[in-house]
Formats: C-alpha cells, structure tokens, sequence
C-alpha cells in the first residue's frame, strides 16, 4: 500500500485542547493536567484511507503553542503544511473568532491548503444549539467541515482527524 | 458451737495443707515469671537496656534478610544510603578523594594509554601515506597557512563516525531520503521535523543576514552538520570531530543531487518514492575517510615521486639544451606555437618552437607558419601547464565567439561591487545551487550575473571558491 507523508498544523488559542486532541489521537489517553506548549510539539500517526485508491496517509502533527506568546514563529512554522485543524473551546466563545486570524495567516503561507474546525470540550456542553450556528457560519466562511469533539470521551476526535488527512490527499 | 468451731479449724487446717500440697510449685512458678516480667518491663522502657539487649542480632538477622531478600533490603536501606553518602562526602571530602584516586587514577590512565596508542596508531598509518600526492596538496596548503605538519596529521587522525544522514525539504520538514550505516530510525519523520522547527526558530529568533541558518548543533559526542540547499537541506549525525571538508562534502552532494533532481525536490509534497531515487546519491557521506593500509609501502608514491625527480630531471637538461644559441638560431625564424584554452577567448603567444624531444605535456602542438619578423622568446613558459587544447590553426588572429561560461553556487553568498573583501555589499545574495552566468575572472573573485539567461537580476563579484564552473 502507498504510504504519503502529510505536514499538518494544529491551530487555535491557548488551553482549547490541541495537544489533548494530538494525544487522544496518537495514544488513545486523556489527561487532566494541563501543561502549555512550548514553541512546538511534532507528533505522526498514520491514516489508513478506505477510498477508492486505499492509501495510508502519514500526518507529521505540528502542535503548535497557542496564544500570542510564539506568534512570530507562526509563517515559518506554517510553512510546507498541507492542511491545519483549526480548534476552537466550546465553552469559550472568545476562542471561535480568533481562528480566523489563525486561518488567514495560514492560508496566506499555504494558500492550497485543506482546513478543518473543531470545537473541542463538548462533553462539558448542555446544549449544542447555539454552537451549532456559529460553527456553520464559520465552516461556511472557509469552505471547511467541522466537529464537535472531546478529547476527553474521544466523541468524533478519529472523525476530525480521518477528514483532515482525506482532505490533504486531495490537495 | 464450740464443737462445730472446733471441727471448722480441723478442716481449714487439711485443706490448707492440700493446698500446700497442690499449688507450692505452682506458686513458685508464678513467683519466677513475675520477676522475668518486671525485669523484661524494666528493659523495654529503657532503650539502652534494649539496644542492649538486641545489638548482638542485629547484625545477625540483617545478614540472614541480605542473603534471603537482597533487592529488599537494598531498596530498604537505599535512601538512607544515598543522603548518608551526601552528607559524608560533604563533610569528609578529602578523605574520600584520598580513598578514590588510587581507583579512578588507574581507570583514567587505562582509558587515557588506550586513546593514546589508538591515536598513535592512526598517525603512524598517516604518516605512512604522506608522499600521497592527495596529501602532499594538503600538507603544502597548511604549511602555507602556517599550521605545523605535526598538528596536521594530528588533526587529521582524530576519529569521525558518521551515523545518519538525512535530506530533508526545506519547505514541509518531511524527509526526502535517509541513509544510514545502521538501522532506519522509526522516528526519522520526528527527527527531520523537529531539526527543521529548530532551524526554523533560530532563523526567525536571530534574524541574521539573508542567507544565513543553522550548521551545526553538538549534543554529547554526537555532531549534526546542517547544509541548507534550495529545496532541501541535509543533515548529517555522527559521532568525533567532522573531517576538514565536512561541509564541503555536504555541499558537493546537496549541488549534485539538486542539479539531477531539483524538480523532483521542487514539487515534493510528501508523496513516496523519493528515497528510492535520492538515498543512493547520499550513502557516499556515510563512507568513512578513507583509511590507509599501514601495511602496504607508499608504492605510488614513491613511484609518482620518481617520475616528477625524472621530468625535472629532463626539464632541466631541455633548459640547457634549448638556451644554446645555436639551437636558437636554428629554430626560432620558423615556428610559432599557439596555446589554447578549451572555452575562453584566444590569445596567440608566439615562442619558438623549442624542442624536437616528445613533449612532456601533449596537448602542446607546434604549427609552423612562416614568418617575415620572427621573434624568438628564449624561454618557454610556464602558462603549458594548462591542459590547453590544441587547435592546429592558420589563422592565428581569429577570436572566437565567447560562449557564455556557466556555474552553480555551492553556498550561500554576498555579491560584492569589487573584486575585493573590504568591498560594500550589493545587498544581494545568490544561494547554494543557483546557476550563475561567468563574465570575468580575476582570482579569486569571478564576475557573475544572475539569472544565467534571461534579464540579470544581480551582478557583481563573488569568491571563485563558491562556484563550481560547469
């Protein structure tokens, strides 16, 4: 089987759950302790692709720090990546709209690039209805799917994951 | 009454005498035990009296527990260990450095005899091979760089183990190929994508002058040589002090690799199949520096040796021969000998044919061309050395058309407005693996514009030692 290798990026404010998502992905494990990111944190996990032409996908997953604190490093990060997942805390609304920033400024490094819009921490939501609004609108805006996953219970993290690496095949 | 009291007494009395009989050993039993437990009551609440009292088994049961649980007991008594060792070689160093240099003082000898008979063997293997013509070269450039020929043999005798080596795209930070003189590591991915975050942080952290990045990164023994190319930078691991032309290697190989498959590299976006390609052209940086057999005799050598003390000998002879002015006389009105340079423009040197013996250089041709002013050069000159191309013409004026003379940069570099080091930059630099368009010559600075074809973007002066002419 064809193996390819895929540079992708994970963005998205500071705490939203980005390298929780990383190791629930890669390790299947959750822990409560958080501990900031440093600069960047590379991970890989391969993707099996059950489509036409099966192929396993290789994704290299830079994790990086979210905030302002490493934001001059962002461009030669983002630089080479086929793809970012962009995160977003659903029970933090101030966190929806800065991944807009995040999306142009990657968007300008790598403008063929696939996105994909997570809304992590749903497990802590009692109704996902308003969510649901403002994630079509942004979906919409960058032609981007988007879930609502936990890292903690694991709901829809493999699905986000599976779309991001289809999406970078095809670009 | 009185006769009931009366046999009362008769009966306490037997009763009591049963009783004396029954329970005396019994009584004095109790009595005993009495006095073993306030004795025993008296020890336990005193602790002297009970270290006392157990200090003769102490040892006893410790011994017995350290033959039957010996993890156990070392784990138990480790703590304690460890601070008591703390503390006591805080309080008593100079003891314990007493205790341990008779110990450590032998194993550093040891290991310092065996680096020192390894070394000596290296340099004795060296030494073997100096008449080398590749090491000749090399000795004649340190000494005229002022380094001793000891310190150059020793220099070069010092190990290097190369280990991995990975190209890796610029751009992704995924790996384009890897060699190894083991095992592939699992985590090369990994490796390539955390050297290039690394790179990628000093670069935007220490923002130098354009061109500039990261080459090197030291961790224990273990060295990582970095050459960044166009598309792709190599990365070389291994452990010892890297060989003199390390990053010369590196970036003859990183030129090589983007001449034969720069769009290969250009449209690489992850897709496999890379490595099949591109692992052969970097399995020669693994190669060790060619080791010298100390056995053989510099058979070579000594034979390259004799020939070059043959065609001094035989130069000398011709000098003689040929400075006669009979000689002169007789052959300087009727030859004119042309000396061409393969590509560059022609400038006909007119010397006297000088020799009817088998030229030591062949390429060297004599035309005859009568002239009406002869002019005679008594001297040939040293310009034959160059591997001229000997183009039989006569026509000797003619110029030919300059072709326009290509090479590719093998590093990163300023372009200056002069042919000179104190010269102001033009702010302009042409990378690693650009091909460049040659104008002018004058060592060590070639005049160059780049692009190669098309409308110049920069021009200027650089170092002849950065461009591979093609």
């Amino acid at each position: 089987m064809e193996i390819i290798q895929r540079k992708v990026c994970l963005l998205g404010d500071f705490a939203v759950g980005k390298t929780s998502l990383i190791r629930r992905f890669v390790h299947n494990k959750f822990t409560t302790d958080y501990q900031a990111t440093i600069g960047v944190h590379v991970s890989r996990k391969e993707v099996i692709l059950e489509n036409a032409e099966a192929k396993t996908v290789g994704l290299i997953l830079w994790d990086l720090a979210g905030g302002e604190t490493f934001s001059q490093m962002e461009e030669a990060y983002y630089r080479g990546s086929a793809g970012a997942l962009l995160v977003a805390d659903s029970m933090r609304s101030e966190t929806f709209g800065i991944l807009n920033t995040y999306a142009t400024t990657f968007m300008q490094v790598n403008p063929e690039a696939s996105l994909v819009i997570v809304f992590n921490k749903v497990d802590l939501m009692p109704d996902v209805a308003e969510l649901e609004r403002r994630a079509k609108a942004l979906s919409a805006r960058w032609g981007a799917p988007h879930f609502f996953t936990s890292a903690l219970t694991g709901t829809q993290v493999d699905s986000a994951f599976h779309e991001l690496a289809e999406s970078v095949t095809r670009t | 009454m009185t006769h009931e009291s009366a046999a009362d007494s008769v009966e306490s009395k037997e009763l009591e005498a049963l009783r004396e009989i029954l329970l005396t050993q019994d009584r004095a039993q109790l009595q005993a035990l009495q006095r073993e437990l306030a004795a025993l009551r008296i020890q336990s609440e005193s602790p002297e009296r009970l270290v006392a009292m157990l200090d003769p088994l102490i040892s006893e049961i410790l011994a017995e527990r350290a033959r039957s649980h010996p993890d156990e007991v070392a784990e138990a008594i480790r703590p304690a260990l460890m601070v008591g060792l703390k503390q006591q070689i805080e309080k008593e160093r100079d003891v314990l450095i007493g205790l341990l240099t008779p110990i450590i003082g032998q194993t550093v000898q040891r290991a310092i005899a065996e680096a020192i008979e390894s070394l000596a063997r290296r340099v004795d293997a060296r030494m073997e091979r100096m008449l080398d013509f590749r090491n000749i070269w090399w000795r004649l450039r340190a000494r005229l760089s002022g380094i001793d020929d000891a310190e150059l043999v020793l220099r070069e005798s010092l190990p290097w183990h190369p280990e991995h080596v990975f190209l890796i795209h610029n751009q992704t930070g995924l790996v384009l190929a890897e060699a190894t003189t083991g095992d592939i590591l699992e985590d090369s991915d990994l490796i390539a994508a955390l050297l290039t975050a690394i790179r990628d942080f000093s670069r935007e952290s220490f923002k130098g002058e354009p061109g500039e990045t990261l080459h090197h990164i030291q961790f224990g023994e273990r060295q990582i040589l970095l050459e960044e190319g166009k598309g792709a930078y190599v990365a070389l691991v291994g452990e010892g002090v890297p060989p003199a032309d390390a990053y010369q290697r590196l970036r003859e190989t990183l030129v090589t690799i983007h001449q034969a498959h720069g769009a290969l590299i250009r449209d690489f976006k992850g897709d496999a199949g890379t490595g099949e390609t591109l692992t052969p052209m970097l399995s020669p940086l693994l190669q060790p520096i060619e080791e010298p057999e100390p056995s053989k005799p510099p058979v070579l050598g000594l034979v390259a040796l004799l020939l070059a003390l043959l065609l001094l000998c035989s130069t000398c002879s011709w000098l003689g021969y040929s400075a006669s002015p009979r000689v002169l006389a007789r052959l300087a009105p009727t030859a004119v000998l042309y000396i061409t340079q393969p590509t560059s423009t022609v400038t006909p040197t007119v010397m006297p044919s000088p020799t009817p013996l088998p030229s030591p250089t062949p390429s060297l041709t004599l035309t005859s061309v009568p002239t009406d002013t002869p002019t005679a050069t008594p001297s040939p000159t040293a310009t034959a050395t160059a591997t001229p191309t000997a183009l039989p013409s006569s026509t000797p004026t003619a110029t030919p058309t300059p072709q326009p003379k290509l090479g590719i940069m093998t590093g990163n570099v300023y372009v200056r407005a002069e042919p000179d080091p104190t010269a102001p930059h033009t702010g302009k630099v042409i990378l690693l693996g650009d091909t460049i368009r040659i104008l002018e010559r004058r060592d060590p600075w070639i005049h160059v514009v780049f692009p190669a074809t098309g409308e110049p973007k920069i021009e200027g002066w650089i170092p002849a030692r950065w461009v591979r002419v093609q």
